[in-house]
């Protein structure tokens, strides 16, 4: 079973002006994606594509307008407050910006244990710290900063604590939101490697949204293009990579700057 | 554009509808008895009482009073107010143009003090001009408008003997009610000029200035915050960079592209000030003895003129109707964000 | 060798904030030779911009130069009166920012904003001025040129605009255009586009360009020389060619090396480890030592001098006496 299925999936968003014609913004136009359980899916486009909807869609923030999208089999449409609080217990998010994706006020403990509370998970605080501790590890952050706070830490030291929350519940599936485009250069590389450590380690299936097709092929089991609110190509990455087919594929390949190639 | 202003017309009979309805309920908690008294002024007569009650149909229901109410201003008649002693729309026509001239030169010294000081305290951020706007406004915000008028009316009338309360002199009436004087707008101020008539033109704006001050003292404090931290705020933005990159002057920086973007939360500002101004004359004209519409407001409401009250609420919610419209017509001749979206 | 057309001698910047004062540009020297593309690499607070702002005295209030010379045609910017620095400004040394859309007023139309940097340097009627403000736009490859003068800065694109603000930088044939990060914040389509754009405009004017990036793809596009900036210090500063081929710096060599490629999929990327500096962090010897895989033990002493090797600069005690 697919982690992530969406079938034709339509957003618009409505304007509806006091007493004038409503208006009517289509944003995404008939999506097809399906996310295979344990892979990476690159979503890759260019500013203003629809790329961020998506993400909203899946996440249940934004409703959808018409078609569907299933998780594990689930579709989310009409489900329930509760069974969408058991869905994103299996379904977590990192946000781009580690600046702003943390509130400044919550110590990194209380920012980790925060999910933890939510689901009723570790009741027990020796047993919680612990469990944290751990966590902190597996993100390569020393485990004795729990009760320091975010403005102590760089950008990429942030973006390892995010991720940490993303996986204090175990989820299955990961959706990164350009979790390295807001980093220094010689900080993207870590973050990288230690999402590739983490998707092999806990088999995540990742639903991995970028601009960037160098960070893509890195990461990347398969990639879809997307352009206007279409994706007009879907395959396997090397597939996309040597033998790029569609036009659009080929124009943003082509514009990618590399250090080789201006060589 | 044209739709726009329709859709906010379509807003009027709302507002209109809202707070006179409400007011209208609130009048119900007197007796009929009490609402019909001023009416009947002598007390012999008071066998009428009875008949007036019956008459004007005080004792129905409230809805059918209020229709009836409705049904008679869609017909031009807001009633006979007894505390002005003539039909309230003659007393609204009479008194409504001498506040609004009050109520606009106060807006102009508003804006355009509060503009400048505002602008001028961003640019010199912590300098002894930012401290000075800061104590004033403070100082502004802090002074109760009857007190300030008071002191201003003890001092520049009392002691001085500069400024009169009052709208104008005798001798102004005389040359008003004289018979050569045409009325033109119904304002003084444009009519004495139209007439050539320098001196009313004199006598008129100087019975202006002490009530224009003391109404403006609140509303130019909060403009000179709102636009001392609208302008800072777009002294930092990228563009004000570029203009200075560009090598233009400091000035042109400053007025010509930081001041254009910092003045468009003023314009809300002012609309929403000016409007408030309009209905809030009411203590100003009372401490001036001015001839406006707060002044036949304040009397209406302590005689228990019921037509009077009705009358003065809903011009007040007409204005703020249309004082709001001219508010976002004037943001969007600022912002071609809005003007052309 | 081309005579410089720029020089900046130790230059020092700092920021004084609630925290204290915090050094941004520590000591930085360099030249922008004549028609030369000097790309300024680095990463979030390496003072790269902050270096670029105080060339034209566009720093932030929190900001002082503490020291230093910046020496354009024998007089140093630095100490210029403010109407003599602004007959600079625009019409000797223009800029062009990050963020496009930003960067132009919003509430004045594109004519009017192109018109004024014309009249603020030149003696010009309006009309006269305005057709050269269409000229500029086309050149810059706007269509419609005429028609889009009386447009505002929201109905043009991010590319678009970055166009437009090409054409104000260049309305006056500048010695030295300064670009702080132009393409940043577009996307790479638009990206390449503009860098294509400034490239042949500097050829054509034989221009210099100084060209602040954190991305060393993008600089090593468009640049002749590169400068590498670490915790406002300069690290490395070589031919474009050299540098990328042979970088000789362990800081630069990591960035390198650490670069997702686009070209081939790796398993695992050499990335730097540790974080860059914290602002205000007190720094003994070599900024990047600590993260350094090649660090000795005076590295941590004192900070290493920068040693010059035919055109190439670096500093790093691993060069001495090569």
């Amino acid at each position: 079973m697919p982690a992530i299925q969406v079938k034709n999936l339509c957003k618009t968003y409505v304007r509806r002006p006091f007493l004038g014609a409503k208006v009517e913004k289509p944003v995404l136009t008939g999506i097809d994606l399906t996310l295979q359980s344990g892979q990476v899916l690159g979503l890759v486009g260019e500013s203003g594509c629809g790329k961020s909807t998506l993400c909203k869609v899946l996440l249940g923030i934004e409703p959808i307008t018409s078609g569907s999208v299933e998780i594990f089999g689930e579709n989310i449409s009409g489900l329930s407050r509760t069974s969408w609080k058991e869905l994103r217990r299996k379904m977590q998010v990192i946000y781009q910006d580690p600046y702003a994706s943390l509130d400044p006020r919550f110590s990194v403990y209380q920012l980790l244990s925060e999910p933890l509370q939510i689901h009723g998970l570790y009741p027990n605080k020796s047993e919680r710290k612990k469990y944290l501790r751990e966590l902190l590890t597996a993100v390569q952050l020393d485990p004795v900063i729990l009760d320091r706070y975010p403005h102590e830490f760089s950008g990429g030291q942030r973006q390892r604590i995010a991720i940490a929350r993303a996986l204090a519940l175990k989820p299955q599936i990961l959706i990164a939101d350009e979790p390295v485009s807001a980093l220094d250069v010689s900080v993207q590389a870590q973050i990288l490697n230690l999402l590739k450590t983490i998707q092999r380690e806990r088999k995540l299936s990742v639903l991995f949204v970028t601009h960037d097709f160098a960070v893509a092929r890195f990461l990347c089991d398969e990639i879809a293009v997307m352009q206007q609110g279409k994706i007009v190509e879907q395959g396997p990455a090397e597939q996309i990579f040597e033998h790029p087919q569609h036009g659009y594929t080929q124009k943003l390949l082509s514009a990618v700057p590399s250090v080789e190639a201006a060589l | 554009m044209m739709r726009f202003v329709l859709r906010r017309l379509c807003l009027l009979p709302l507002v209109v509808l809202g707070v006179t309805f409400l007011l209208f309920f609130l009048t119900q908690r007197l007796s009929p008895e009490m609402r019909a008294s001023l009416y009947v002024k002598d007390p012999r007569q008071m066998g009428a009482l009875e008949e007036v009650i019956r008459e004007y149909g005080l004792r129905d229901n409230v809805f059918k009073q209020y229709g009836r109410w409705l049904k008679n201003v869609a017909q031009g008649d807001l009633g006979y107010s007894p505390s002005a002693n003539m039909p309230v729309l003659q007393a609204l026509k009479k008194y409504l143009p001498a506040t609004i001239q009050l109520a606009f030169v106060t807006m102009i010294l508003v804006v355009f003090f509060g503009v400048w000081f505002g602008a001028a305290s961003a640019v010199h951020k912590d300098k002894w001009q930012d401290n000075l706007a800061r104590f004033v406004s403070v100082g502004g915000f802090s002074l109760p408008i009857f007190v300030l008028g008071l002191i201003l009316l003890m001092v520049f009338y009392g002691q001085l003997h500069w400024f009169a309360p009052g709208g104008y002199s005798i001798q102004t009436d005389i040359i008003i009610h004289g018979g050569t004087f045409k009325t033109y707008t119904g304002f003084l101020l444009i009519d004495s000029l139209l007439n050539g008539q320098w001196r009313v033109f004199g006598d008129v704006f100087s019975h202006l200035i002490l009530p224009a001050i003391t109404l403006c003292i609140g509303s130019f404090a909060l403009m000179v915050r709102v636009m001392r931290s609208s302008m800072l705020e777009e002294l930092g933005k990228d563009y004000v960079r570029t203009a200075r990159a560009k090598g233009l002057a400091e000035y042109q920086v400053i007025y010509k592209h930081a001041g254009k973007n910092a003045i468009i939360p003023v314009i809300t500002l002012a609309g929403i000030q000016f409007v408030r101004l309009l209905g809030g004359t009411v203590i100003v004209e009372t401490i001036f003895d001015y001839p406006g519409i707060g002044r036949f407001g304040v009397l209406a409401a302590q005689q228990l003129d019921i037509a009077g009250i009705l009358g003065f609420s809903l011009l007040v919610a007409v204005l703020f109707v249309f004082g709001n419209l001219l508010c976002d017509l004037l943001y969007t001749a600022v912002d071609p964000r809005i003007r052309l979206e | 060798m081309q005579a410089p057309v720029l020089q900046v001698e130790g230059l020092q910047v700092h920021f004084r904030t609630d925290l204290g004062v915090i050094p941004a540009v520590r000591g930085l020297s360099y030249t922008l030779p004549k028609g030369k593309v000097v790309a300024v690499v680095g990463e979030s607070g390496s003072g790269k911009t902050v270096q670029a702002l105080s060339i034209l005295n566009l720093l932030p209030p929190s900001a002082r130069v503490e020291s230093g010379k910046i020496l354009y045609q024998g007089k140093n910017l630095l100490t210029l009166r403010p109407k003599a620095l602004r007959q600079i400004r625009g019409r000797k040394i223009a800029m062009i920012f990050q963020d496009p859309g930003a960067s132009l007023n919003p509430v004045l139309t594109i004519g009017e904003q192109l018109c004024e940097t014309l009249c603020a340097h030149q003696k010009i009627s309006k009309q006269t001025a305005r057709l050269r403000a269409a000229k500029l736009l086309s050149q810059v490859g706007i269509q419609e040129a005429e028609k889009r003068l009386n447009e505002y800065p929201f109905q043009f694109s991010g590319g678009m605009c970055q166009r437009v603000m090409i054409a104000m930088a260049l309305a006056l044939h500048p010695d030295i255009l300064i670009a702080d990060e132009p393409t940043t914040a577009l996307d790479v389509t638009v990206q390449a586009q503009i860098l294509k754009l400034i490239k042949d405009l500097q050829r054509q004017n034989a221009m210099s360009v100084l060209f602040i990036t954190h991305n060393l793809a993008v600089a090593a596009q468009v640049a002749d020389e590169v400068l590498v900036l670490y915790a406002g210090q300069c690290m490395e500063q070589a031919p474009a060619v050299d540098l990328f081929k042979n970088p000789l710096h362990p800081y630069t060599q990591g960035l390198l090396n650490s670069l997702a490629s686009v070209r081939q999929k790796v398993e695992k990327l050499p990335a730097i480890a540790g974080n860059p500096p914290r602002p205000g962090e007190v720094l003994l010897g070599c900024p990047f030592a600590l993260r350094c895989p090649k660090a000795l033990k005076k590295c941590f002493e004192s900070c290493p001098p920068i040693y010059e090797n035919g055109a190439r600069r670096t500093r790093c005690f691993l060069q001495e006496g090569k």
